[in-house]
């Protein structure tokens, strides 16, 4: 698809060239616009056709780590870690992705950015797949409480 | 330094995904105070989430949301680590009082040395007799050349 955006995006620039050169030694102000959408139309059709390629290859997400962006609609958000060669879980990449039917999991959620609804997962090491993410039950510390630590207040509070 | 400078060091920010209980998501910038991740309103922390750079996932952006390393966040917790990447002993030990918990009492420590390493500001009379004593050497010095010519 994207070659048929450069070929034609060629061809009009091409032709607003042709009217350029018509128009200098005419005047005629119908050459004048042939050039104008010519260069304008060829210059958008270069542009979709460059874009549209950005929007469908891998982008680098880190050192040797590279994140395919969704060639179509993206329907899930998924959170990836791996262990390395040591044996320690490091983080890999979060990325949306147009994942088939059959593998979406979970409920979906609604991101707040583009108010597009996406299911969550997260990749299971052990499994090697992606499962339903699931927010904790547990836990260590309320963030709105952290911001009272960090504003100073009633400090006697927090200290032993 | 740039012509910038002169209104001071730049804020330090990175992007959080926050996970709300009402089943939504929010990518965000926010402000890196003390190494947390602090939601401000009104110039005043409100909430604050520990930022531990062993815990950013990298993120090539999407759409409108620009590429950055994430850190994940819930609306509940300072720390949302779904890998257990994190040792215990460095996350608030769980079901412990505020004042027997160490992380926290750590914070609030290093925070009281902050304070302590301020510069002390000027008191209300402090300044007063400043402006005072200023506004009388200025009259001093206009008479005394009233004086001269």
């Amino acid at each position: 698809m994207k070659i048929l955006y450069y070929v034609a995006g060629s061809a009009l620039v091409v032709i607003g060239a042709v009217c350029v050169r018509i128009y200098y030694p005419n005047g005629s102000i119908v050459w004048a616009l042939g050039a104008i959408i010519g260069f304008i139309g060829g210059g958008y059709l270069l542009w979709k056709g460059i874009s549209g390629e950005r929007a469908t290859s891998s982008v680098k997400v880190g050192r040797g780590l590279t994140a395919d962006l969704p060639k179509g609609k993206a329907n899930s958000l998924n959170i990836y870690a791996d262990k390395d060669e040591s044996g320690v879980i490091r983080p890999q990449k979060i990325i949306f992705e147009a994942l088939p039917e059959d593998q979406l999991k979970g409920q979906p959620w609604q991101c707040t950015n583009d108010n597009q609804w996406y299911y969550v997962h997260q990749w299971n090491i052990e499994t090697k797949q992606l499962d339903a993410f699931a927010l904790p039950d547990s836990q260590y510390f309320d963030p709105a409480e952290m911001a009272r630590v960090l504003k100073c207040r009633l400090m006697q509070l927090y200290l032993p | 330094m740039g012509f910038f400078s002169i209104l001071g060091p730049p804020k330090e920010k990175r992007s959080q995904l926050l996970f709300r209980d009402d089943g939504k998501f929010t990518f965000r910038k926010m402000n890196i105070v003390k190494t947390f991740l602090v939601e401000i309103k009104d110039k005043v922390i409100i909430k604050g989430w520990k930022h531990f750079y062993k815990l950013q996932f990298p993120f090539p952006g999407h759409g409108k949301i620009p590429a950055d390393q994430i850190t994940l966040g819930f609306v509940r917790d300072v720390v949302l680590d779904p890998y257990g990447i994190i040792p215990p002993q460095e996350k608030p030990a769980l079901g412990v009082a505020a004042k027997d918990n160490k992380f926290i009492s750590d914070v609030a420590e290093s925070k009281c040395y902050e304070l302590q390493a301020k510069p002390q500001r000027a008191t209300l009379l402090e300044r007063i007799s400043m402006f005072i004593g200023s506004a009388l050497m200025l009259v001093i010095i206009g008479i005394i050349v009233k004086a001269a010519t």
